[in-house]
């Protein structure tokens, strides 16, 4: 059965990713890459994407530069993100936020939470499209 | 005995209107090792010790012309940078009450009456000039201990946020487990992958946990400071650590001999000699410890002939040391010493004043420095 939402995943650690992956597979269909430029390159070649789940710490592109990229974007700027990260301070959550991510998520995480959270995410989405009389 | 450090200057500000009063303060206070300014009138001492910061006394005459020496002293005083500096009013008027309450509530720390007794004189600026010894070796202790106390914090935030990376990888895995359960048929290799993958993460868990209860037992044992021969410790390091065959170390001796703290050194060198043996790919290693001898520090270096480290990677392996490209997926290897021990190396470096860097050109090994303080 094709599912309804397209979710990329951006993390370093092998092993989480296959956390992610096997958490969401069943209600998303899951893209998986390693670090925000690998994200950023997939984004740009024009595959589907409804969400970005993404860690901070990454060699090459960090969380952070990637929601900042983005946010910069024409085409991503409305693109919803949920970080993910060991950082649990509320100066890096509320930086993030600012930046313009949708949610955070701190690690270690309940896989049922990540999945309830993209849920929400993408529902609130889905709401305020229903509330625009002129979507453009 | 004044001070436990080499006696620096102590620098005294004489204020008098009188050019003969300041030449006869001056001649009566002079020793080897104290430092006379003299300022003519109340607003050229404010300016003279706005200039110098080392001023740790002032000789204020009360009567002047112009600004007095209670309105000099109300100026330092409202004024954070010069407010703590000592003052010794020195006054003509017989013990005039009022004028001695003034001065002290002007925030005064003593006074002296004219005509000055020599021996008065000089027994109250000695006293002052040992206070001032004590003030400023409290202040550099004060400043130590914050300067380790931030390191310490700093420290424990990555420590445990280092922590809990294997951590996430645990739960992730028990969660995968909690599912699998669920729907069994089929899913041994998942099952055993996930089991062997929480194993191992709490391994580099415990790992991580010894190497800090190490550096918490070294840092309370080891505060004295002894002869160390460096040539024997680093020998005996060698010997210790068991290279492989095809490891050469060599020492580009003989190794200065210093008073210090040996375990901290043992330590640190240590460390960085086992990293060269355990990330050593060459068929034939070679590692190479040496050293610069500088006026107040040594500089020692340890040499391999290793994959060398990536120069946006160079950095990290001391701060984000939990991912370093040697080690890319921690949570899923397991390293018998953890990315803590580069961590802690460099909080051991920098709490004896000293710093740790590397460089590794592209294909030549990486060279650990460490600038150790004498």
């Amino acid at each position: 059965m094709k599912k309804l939402h397209n979710v990329l995943v951006i993390e370093d650690d092998s092993f989480i990713r296959k956390v992610l992956r096997q958490t969401l597979k069943d209600d998303f269909e899951v893209t998986t890459k390693e670090n925000g430029m690998e994200g950023m390159a997939w984004l740009e070649e024009g595959n589907p994407v409804d969400i970005v789940l993404s860690d901070i710490q990454m060699p090459h592109m960090d969380g952070k530069n990637l929601i900042a990229m983005l946010r910069a974007s024409p085409v991503f700027k409305k693109l919803p993100i949920i970080m993910l990260s060991t950082f649990a301070d509320s100066d890096t959550r509320i930086a993030c936020l600012n930046l313009g991510a949708d949610d955070y998520i701190i690690k270690p995480f309940n896989p049922m939470e990540v999945k309830t959270k993209i849920s929400t995410v993408l529902r609130r989405i889905e709401t305020s499209k229903v509330g625009q009389p002129n979507p453009d | 005995m004044i001070s436990n450090h080499s006696p620096d200057g102590f620098t005294i500000l004489l204020v008098d209107d009188r050019e003969e009063n300041l030449l006869a303060l001056e001649d009566m206070l002079a020793t080897e090792n104290r430092t006379f300014l003299k300022a003519t009138s109340g607003s050229d001492a404010l300016r003279k010790v706005l200039k110098n910061e080392s001023i740790g006394l002032i000789m204020l005459d009360v009567q002047m012309p112009d600004m007095d020496g209670f309105e000099v002293a109300h100026l330092l005083k409202s004024n954070p940078r010069t407010k703590d500096i000592a003052i010794i009013f020195v006054t003509a008027i017989s013990k005039d009450e009022q004028y001695v309450m003034k001065g002290f509530s002007e925030g005064a720390v003593d006074y002296l009456q004219k005509p000055l007794d020599i021996n008065v004189t000089k027994a109250k600026v000695n006293v002052f000039e040992r206070l001032y010894r004590y003030q400023q070796d409290l202040k550099q202790s004060v400043q130590k201990i914050e300067q380790i106390n931030k390191q310490l914090e700093k420290f424990v935030y990555v420590v445990a946020h280092d922590l809990k990376s294997p951590l996430t990888g645990i739960i992730g895995a028990m969660s995968l487990l909690e599912m699998a359960a669920e729907n069994p048929e089929g899913i041994q290799d998942e099952l055993l992958e996930y089991i062997s993958h929480s194993k191992e993460a709490s391994f580099y868990m415990a790992n991580m946990i010894n190497s800090l209860l190490e550096y918490s037992r070294t840092s309370i044992d080891q505060q004295t400071i002894e002869e160390v021969d460096v040539q024997e410790l680093v020998e005996q390091i060698a010997r210790l650590l068991f290279p492989p065959k095809h490891i050469t170390i060599q020492i580009h001796g003989p190794l200065p001999v210093m008073r210090t703290k040996k375990l901290k050194l043992q330590q640190v060198l240590q460390n960085l000699i086992s990293n060269a043996i355990k990330y050593n790919d060459k068929a034939e290693g070679l590692i190479e410890i040496g050293y610069r001898d500088f006026k107040n520090h040594v500089e020692f270096y340890v040499r391999d002939n290793g994959p060398g480290i990536a120069v946006d990677e160079q950095d990290m392996i001391f701060n984000l040391f939990q991912k370093s490209a040697r080690n890319p997926d921690t949570t899923t290897t397991v390293e018998s010493s953890t990315g803590v021990g580069l961590s802690i190396l460099k909080l051991l470096v920098e709490e004896q004043g000293g710093n740790v860097w590397v460089t590794s050109p592209p294909h030549q090994g990486s060279t650990f420095y460490v600038e150790w303080t004498k």
